[in-house]
C-alpha cells in the first residue's frame, strides 16, 4: 500500500468517524438525565423566607451545578465544613424514614466527576432592580456587573451496594466556595443578604414524583448515555458550535 | 464520540465543524409530514368549537401528557377570508399535570418586602394568592385565546386577552375579520398572564390562514401548499409532562430548568412529528407557510442545498418574491415562501445554532425535518410579481415614544426572572401606553439586555424603519433590514434598538397589550397595556 493510499484511507477514516457525531444531533434535546441546579436552587435564599424547597433526587442521580464564575472561581469542599442546611436539624430528631430504617440525616456521598466553563458575557448583568427602587429606572452605569462565564460541575451520587436498600439514601450536600469572595454577592446571582458559599442540600432516595391528571402513566425514557468529559472549554460564540 | 468531545473537536477544527454539519447525512426515514386538519369558513362564517383538553399524545417514541386543542398537536388550521366572521367556542377542559409533590405552592418572597419575612407570613401570602387565583396550581389551568396578527377588536367577544377562563368554563369568541386583513398566515394560542409559557410549552397553538389576493396569483395557485407549525415542548423526563414550575434559564441543550429541578427534554415537532420527511418532486415548487409557535427558541431556518423564495412575513404578502438562503423565525414569527426542489436526494431542514442571548451561549443546532426530493421531474412556474402590499397611510407622525426593555435572570432579586419594561413590572390595572386610533406613531424599542426580545404589538402591524446594534458577523438579519416589510413581532438586537412606525387603524379601539414573545419573559412582566382611544377621544385615560 502506498503512503498516499494510506493517507487517503486514514483521512477517510477520520471523516467517516466524524460523521456519526455530526449526524447524531437528534431530538429531543436533553440534558443526559441530569438534575441541573444553579444559584437559584441553593439553600437559605432570603426570598425563600429563610427556608428552602426540598429537592428530591433518586439514588445514584447524576447532578449538574451551574454557577456564575468569572472572575470568581468556585472551589468544591466537603465535610466537616460542608453540612446540610440547618432546617435538617429537624430530621435528626424525627427518626428514620421508615420503622427500623436508617436515620434521615444519613449522609450520601457525592462524587465530583468533572467541570468545565462556558462563556456567558453580559448575561448575568443586573439590568434593573425594581425592589430596591420600585418603578425607578436605574442607569446602566449604576448596575451590578455579573460574571462573564458559567462553570458547570458534574456530580454523581454514590448509590452504594445494590443489595442494600438503605445505601445511597439520606441527605446529600454539595458545597462550593467562591475564590475570591466578592464584595457584593450579587455578582454571584445571590441576594445581598446571602452568604457567599453555595450550599445545596438534597433528599436522596425519594422519588421526585409529580401529580398528574389521572391519565395513563407515560413510559420512562431509555436511560441516558452519560460520558463525563474533560474540562474542555466549548466555543459557544461559534455560530456553528 | 460524546458531545463534549465533539464540541472540543469542533473548537479545534473551527470552520471544519461547519463543513461537517453541513455535509452530514440527513436523517433517514422519518414519517411523511402530515397536513393539519382544516376548518374553512362557509358563506362568510366559520363557527368552530375548540376544546382545550389534557390527553396522552405520542411524540416520537414517547407518550407525553399534554394540553391540546381538540386532542391535536398542534391545533387544527382555521381557514377564513377577509370580511368573514370567525366564531370560536372555547372550552377549558385542562387538568393540572406535572405538579411536583413537594412543590404544591411556592413560598418565595422578595428580600425588601417586610410583610413576608416569616414563614407565617408566607402562609398568609399563599392564602392571599389562593383567593386571588394566583398560585401556579390555579393560574396554569386558567386560559383564554389570542388571535395573533388578526386586526380585530380587542374587546369582548373579540380578542380579549384579559379574559380568565377557568376550568370547565366556556367562552364564545366572535371576530369580525376586516375586509383589508392581508392574506397570509396567522395563529391562535393561549394568552392568559402568567401562564402563556406553561401552556405554550405543551404545544397549544394552531394556524389561522386568511385567504385572499395572493392565493389568486396563478403560479401560486398551482402549487402544493403546506402549513407547518413548529412547536417547542418542554417535558420532564420521568413524567412526560410539562413541569409545573417557575422557569430558570440555564446553559445547555435544554434551555430552562424547574424549581425543584427535574431532568427534562425539549422536543421541536413539526405538525406534531419529530423530524418528518417532506416529499417534493425534482423541479417542483411548493408553497410553505411556516410558524414558529415555540415559547422561546429562535428558529434560524435552513434548507440544505436550497434557497427559499419568501413571499410574505407575519401574514402580510410581498410585492415580489425575495430569495433567502435562510430565514430567521423568532418566536411568533411566520414566513411564507416557495421552495423549488433541486436534484433528487435527502436534504436537511434545520435550525442553525444561534446566540439569542440565552445563558451559556448559542442555542444548539437543531434538526427539524428532511426534504426528500424524488419522483418524476417537473418544472413548476415561479411567480415574478405577487400582490400590492398594504401601504402606510401618508399621515404625519403624531407621537414618538421610547420603551426600554431590561431583565435580570440571576435570581438575586427573587425567584426566577425579572423582566421589565421601563423598569416596571407588568400591572394589569395600569395603562402603559395610550394612543389614538387613526393616527401614525413611531416607537423606539431599546434593549438593555443581551437577550434579544421579540416584541409583539397586538392588533396593528408595523414597519421597522431603523435597526441599530446588530452584532457584527450575525448574518441572520435579512428581512429585518428591509424597511417595507410588515411585522407583528420584531426582535430587538442585543443591547440594540429599533424604531417602528405603526398606524392604529381607526375602526379598532379598546384595551390590548404589547409584550416580549419569549413567553417566559412575558409571564415574568415584560408586558404593557395599550389603550387605543377612538378617533378624537384622546386622551381618555381609562378604558
Amino acid at each position: 500500500m502506498t503512503m498516499r493510499r494510506r493517507l487517503l484511507l486514514a483521512l477517510t477514516a477520520i471523516v467517516t468517524s466524524a460523521v456519526p457525531a455530526t449526524a447524531d444531533p437528534s431530538q429531543p434535546m436533553h440534558n443526559q438525565g441530569r438534575y441541573v441546579f444553579n444559584q437559584q436552587h441553593r439553600d437559605n435564599l432570603s426570598w425563600w423566607n429563610r427556608t428552602w424547597l426540598p429537592q428530591l433526587v433518586p439514588k445514584g442521580a447524576l447532578l449538574e451545578v451551574q454557577l456564575p464564575s468569572d472572575p470568581v472561581r468556585w472551589i468544591p469542599y466537603g465535610e466537616p465544613d460542608c453540612q446540610p442546611s440547618p432546617l435538617w436539624d429537624v430530621a435528626e430528631i424525627s427518626g428514620p424514614w421508615y420503622p427500623g430504617g436508617p436515620p434521615r440525616h444519613h449522609r450520601v456521598a457525592v462524587q465530583l466527576e468533572g467541570q468545565h466553563t462556558v462563556p456567558n458575557p453580559e448575561r448575568y448583568r443586573e439590568s434593573a432592580n425594581p425592589y430596591e427602587l420600585p418603578g425607578v429606572y436605574i442607569p446602566v452605569e449604576k448596575r451590578v456587573l455579573g460574571s462573564s462565564a458559567i462553570t458547570i460541575f458534574d456530580y454523581q451520587l454514590e448509590p452504594g451496594p445494590d443489595d442494600d436498600y438503605s445505601a445511597g439514601r439520606g441527605l446529600a450536600t454539595i458545597c462550593l466556595r467562591p475564590d475570591p469572595i466578592p464584595d457584593d454577592v450579587r455578582v454571584l446571582g445571590f441576594p445581598t443578604d446571602t452568604p457567599p458559599n453555595y450550599v445545596l442540600t438534597l433528599v436522596v432516595g425519594v422519588r421526585q414524583a409529580s401529580l398528574g391528571g389521572g391519565l395513563p402513566p407515560t413510559p420512562l425514557p431509555a436511560p441516558p448515555e452519560v460520558h463525563p468529559g474533560p474540562d474542555v472549554p466549548s466555543q459557544p460564540d461559534d455560530p456553528h458550535g | 464520540m460524546n458531545r463534549r468531545t465533539f464540541l472540543s473537536l469542533m473548537a479545534a477544527t473551527g470552520a471544519a465543524g461547519v463543513v461537517n454539519n453541513a455535509s452530514a447525512p440527513a436523517q433517514a426515514g422519518g414519517d411523511e409530514l402530515r397536513d393539519l386538519p382544516e376548518m374553512s369558513s362557509e358563506n362568510g362564517v366559520l363557527d368552530y368549537a375548540l376544546n382545550m383538553v389534557t390527553l396522552p399524545v405520542p411524540v416520537g417514541e414517547r407518550q407525553l401528557t399534554l394540553n391540546t386543542f381538540n386532542g391535536q398537536l398542534p391545533g387544527p388550521a382555521l381557514r377564513v377570508r377577509p370580511g368573514d366572521n370567525l366564531r370560536l367556542l372555547l372550552t377549558n377542559q385542562m387538568v393540572p399535570a406535572g405538579i411536583p409533590t413537594n412543590n404544591l405552592a411556592y413560598c418565595a418572597s422578595t428580600p425588601a418586602d417586610p410583610h413576608y419575612d416569616t414563614r407565617l407570613a408566607c402562609l398568609q401570602d399563599l392564602w392571599k394568592k389562593l383567593l386571588q387565583g394566583k398560585t401556579p396550581l390555579q393560574a396554569f389551568v386558567y386560559t383564554n385565546i389570542h388571535t395573533h396578527g388578526l386586526q380585530v377588536s380587542p374587546n369582548d367577544p373579540g380578542d380579549n386577552v384579559f379574559l380568565r377562563l377557568e376550568p370547565l368554563a366556556q367562552h364564545q369568541y366572535s371576530y369580525n375579520i376586516p375586509t383589508d386583513q392581508p392574506a397570509g398566515l396567522y395563529w391562535y394560542h393561549p394568552h392568559y398572564h402568567p401562564s402563556t409559557a406553561h401552556q405554550g410549552w405543551q404545544g397549544l397553538a394552531g394556524p389561522i390562514i386568511v385567504e385572499g389576493d395572493i392565493d389568486a396569483v396563478p403560479e401560486i395557485a398551482e402549487m402544493r401548499e403546506r402549513t407547518i407549525v413548529i412547536s417547542e415542548l418542554w417535558i420532564a423526563d420521568d413524567s412526560g409532562e410539562t413541569p409545573y414550575s417557575a422557569l430558570l434559564p440555564i446553559a445547555g441543550d435544554v434551555s430552562y430548568d424547574s424549581m425543584p429541578a427535574v431532568p427534562s427534554s425539549m422536543y421541536f415537532p413539526l405538525n406534531g412529528q419529530l423530524i418528518p420527511d417532506i416529499t417534493i418532486q425534482p423541479g417542483e415548487a411548493q408553497r410553505w407557510r411556516v410558524l414558529n409557535a415555540g415559547p422561546d427558541r429562535f428558529i434560524w431556518l435552513h434548507v440544505e442545498g436550497h434557497t427559499m423564495e419568501q413571499i410574505g412575513t407575519d401574514g402580510t404578502p410581498y410585492h415580489t418574491p425575495r430569495s433567502r438562503p435562510h430565514i430567521m423565525l423568532a418566536p411568533a414569527n411566520r414566513a411564507e415562501f416557495i421552495i423549488k426542489a433541486g436534484e433528487p436526494g435527502r436534504y436537511r431542514i434545520y435550525a442553525e445554532a444561534y446566540d439569542q442571548g440565552h445563558p451559556g451561549g448559542p442555542r444548539p443546532y437543531l434538526p427539524l425535518a428532511t426534504l426528500v426530493v424524488r419522483g418524476k421531474r417537473v418544472n413548476s412556474r415561479m411567480p415574478s410579481t405577487l400582490v400590492e402590499p398594504p401601504r402606510m397611510p401618508n399621515l404625519p407622525v403624531v407621537r414618538r415614544r421610547t420603551l426600554v426593555f431590561s431583565g435580570d435572570i440571576t435570581g438575586r432579586n427573587g425567584l426566577g426572572m425579572q423582566m421589565l419594561i421601563d423598569g416596571k413590572e407588568y400591572d394589569h390595572m395600569r395603562i402603559d401606553q395610550e394612543v389614538e386610533a387613526g393616527t401614525v406613531e413611531e416607537w423606539t424599542m431599546v434593549n438593555e439586555d443581551v437577550s434579544q426580545h421579540p416584541i409583539h404589538i397586538h392588533t396593528n402591524p408595523f414597519q421597522v424603519i431603523d435597526v441599530q446594534g446588530i452584532p457584527p458577523g450575525d448574518t441572520s438579519w435579512l428581512a429585518e433590514r428591509e424597511p417595507g416589510v410588515w411585522w407583528d413581532t420584531f426582535r430587538i438586537p442585543p443591547r440594540g434598538r429599533y424604531t417602528l412606525r405603526t398606524y392604529f387603524r381607526p375602526d379598532v379601539t379598546g384595551l390590548t397589550v404589547y409584550h416580549c414573545h419569549l413567553l417566559p419573559h412575558e409571564d415574568r412582566s415584560m408586558m404593557g397595556n395599550l389603550l387605543i382611544d377612538p378617533p378624537g377621544a384622546y386622551p381618555r385615560g381609562k378604558p
